[in-house]
């Protein structure tokens, strides 16, 4: 189940970035942070002994749940959002580029009218 | 109960903080929200400002309007008491906010936005009959997101009966009418517009608020750490990496909630809304930091009450869903207690707003297209249907409880288990076919629709941590890639050349 949630979570990253034109380096990076954040963060609190009240704590925290919180929980906000804003394409967004898109979307319409009806 | 969908109602009555403060807190937040309400309704002049906010809005409105609409009234009451009652595990619900916004922006964002730019769709089943070039497909959405914002809208008219109930000390039916009349009046006048402006409002106080409120539990606790000795020493369970669910419930938590957050009709249309696509670069930072600034209350309170309760510093609650309220009145000052009320109350309705503006544009636009007679004027009957629905939703809170929580409980899971794989995958994959999308969503509807009665009526339940939200995405993403290799040749004929052109762009 830890892996399987961090495949699907990976690959629907993946899928996604490599359809926004994020070169295959990068989307493995992202995909693959995202693969060991979840398999390592839900897998190593499962390997890890019990903690007792004289445990160290981590940032108020005991061990397996401080990896699971600022792991799973935080360290993705410090990482994949920064990352999306790197690898984000704005070629194609601004005013002059979304007009030729629509100019160009009316074009096409107007050829797939003349084929079959919607169903 | 389905305790993936149960956990998002709230049925049960919240402890009276009826105070002369909180009540005039809440009369002028509520005034602030009206004005607000009234303002943007005077803006909404065509059915585009009534379902999409018109011209486009700014990035910082459209991210504090998906937090609105992501964080319901959940996130204060019922969130904190779960994690009360269950410990770490009711984590798992939010521990992917960290990753399903990146997610959501790489998966949906720019095709969405680009595909309201070539096609002037308005609603999320218009991208579905979009993409796969069919009324049938947008039709059989529509239905899902009807049936499902229907229980949900209802569900929140019950939650926000209950908290009007405690804060004015008024019959949980006088809270439901209020309430319901309060939000279909700008509902109705301003749709999303009204809604997102609220939204900016109610989403900024939630933040703030939240933030405050977490600082208080680490004073009042004396630091996390001694928070988590203090539950170390008493209840080592608690802090347990599934807390006392099984690893199974909490891990279906996190991928439902996760996964799910794909298919939310109320949240992903906002990236319609952005006036300038190019700011979706900084959405995901944003969105991501005021989900989990916001989220902080939700942990605190859950850890804070627990050691307070089990420190003796706090009496022992009588429900676990009395967490908050308990925290509030007994450990903030006055005035932050009143402004988390009053957000609490605004919070249930920026949800119903959001809701009600998905359900009147089924109603209104996606199944008069898809039975091909769609309608003149959709803003006068976009309207009527908000009242329409409204008025529905407040006899089913008002007069059967069994049926509203029955209806309720269909809502996450038809929402990811119809528009996960048709939309977010289906934009990002040309070889997806129609019959694909068709099937997938027939599945996801029918799944849950008859496994959640079963469950509910108690004719055949799950294993424990097996949920039929989840099962259906599984059952729905399966049937998605397996009919869609079957009808492979059909592929590129189900899509449009302009829509192509999109999900290249």
């Amino acid at each position: 189940m830890i892996a399987g949630s961090a495949l699907v979570m990976a690959a629907t990253m993946a899928l996604g970035a490599l359809r926004s034109g994020v070169r295959t380096g990068p989307v493995a990076l992202m995909a693959g942070f995202v693969l060991i954040v979840i398999a390592a963060g839900f897998g190593a609190p499962v390997l890890l002994p019990a903690e007792t009240v004289n445990s160290p704590l981590i940032l108020g925290l005991p061990l397996r749940v401080a990896i699971e919180v600022f792991g799973v929980g935080v360290l993705p906000a410090l990482v994949l959002p920064l990352s999306f804003a790197v690898a984000f394409r704005a070629d194609g967004l601004d005013d002059g580029s979304l007009a030729e898109l629509r100019r160009r979307a009316t074009e096409l319409r107007a050829r797939v009218e003349a084929g079959p009806d919607h169903r | 109960m389905n305790l993936a969908a149960g956990l998002l109602l709230q049925t049960h009555p919240i402890p009276a903080p009826s105070t002369p403060q909180i009540v005039v807190v809440a009369v002028v937040y509520f005034t602030v929200c009206g004005g607000i309400a009234t303002w943007a309704a005077r803006r909404t002049r065509t059915s585009d400002d009534f379902f999409v906010a018109g011209p486009g809005i700014g990035l910082w409105t459209m991210t504090l309007a998906a937090m609105a609409a992501t964080l319901s009234g959940f996130i204060f009451i019922g969130g904190p008491g779960l994690l009360y009652s269950v410990g770490i595990g009711a984590l798992f619900i939010s521990l992917s906010a960290s990753i399903t916004t990146p997610l959501s922006a790489w998966a949906l964002a720019r095709r969405m936005r680009l595909l309201r730019e070539v096609r002037q769709v308005v609603t999320v089943p218009d991208a579905v009959g979009a993409r796969y070039r069919s009324r049938a497909a947008q039709g059989v959405c529509a239905v899902a997101i009807l049936i499902a914002t229907l229980g949900y809208v209802a569900t929140n008219l019950l939650a926000l009966g209950l908290v009007l109930e405690a804060i004015f000390s008024v019959t949980l039916g006088a809270g439901v009418l209020i309430g319901a009349a309060i939000v279909l009046g700008y509902s109705a006048t301003g749709g999303i517009m009204a809604g997102v402006y609220t939204d900016v409002f109610q989403g900024t106080i939630k933040a703030v608020a939240s933030v405050l409120v977490f600082v208080v539990v680490l004073r009042s606790g004396g630091g996390l750490g001694n928070i988590s000795r203090t539950i170390l020493a008493q209840d080592p369970g608690f802090l347990a990496p599934w807390g006392k669910l099984t690893p199974l419930a909490a891990l279906s938590f996190f991928l439902l909630f996760g996964l799910g957050t794909l298919g939310q009709p109320h949240v992903i249309s906002k990236y319609y809304m952005l006036k300038d696509p190019g700011q979706l670069r900084w959405y995901p930072l944003l969105m991501t930091g005021v989900l989990l600034l916001t989220l902080l209350l939700f942990f605190g309170i859950g850890l804070g009450v627990k050691a307070g309760v089990l420190s003796g510093a706090m009496a022992p609650l009588r429900h676990p869903d009395d967490a908050t309220p308990a925290f509030l009145l007994q450990r903030t000052p006055p005035w932050l207690a009143a402004i988390v009320f009053s957000g609490i109350a605004a919070a249930v309705m920026g949800t119903v707003n959001a809701f009600l503006s998905v359900a009147a544009a089924a109603v209104t636009h996606d199944l008069p297209v898809a039975l091909g007679r769609p309608v003149a004027n959709e803003l006068l009957v976009g309207r009527l249907s908000t009242v329409a629905i409204g008025v529905l939703a407040t006899a089913l809170a008002l007069k059967s409880g069994v049926l509203v929580a029955l209806l309720g409980i269909f809502g996450w899971g038809l929402f990811a288990s119809t528009l996960v794989p048709s939309l977010a995958l289906g934009l990002n994959w040309p070889g997806a076919t129609r019959a694909g999308a068709i099937a997938s969503m027939s599945v996801g509807l029918a799944v849950t629709l008859v496994f959640e009665t079963l469950n509910w009526m108690k004719v055949y339940s799950f294993p424990a941590g097996v949920t039929a939200s989840g099962l259906a995405l599984v059952l729905s993403l399966l049937t998605f890639f397996f009919v869609s290799w079957l009808t492979r040749d059909s592929a590129a004929a189900d899509l449009d050349a302009d829509v192509r052109m999109v999900m290249e762009a």
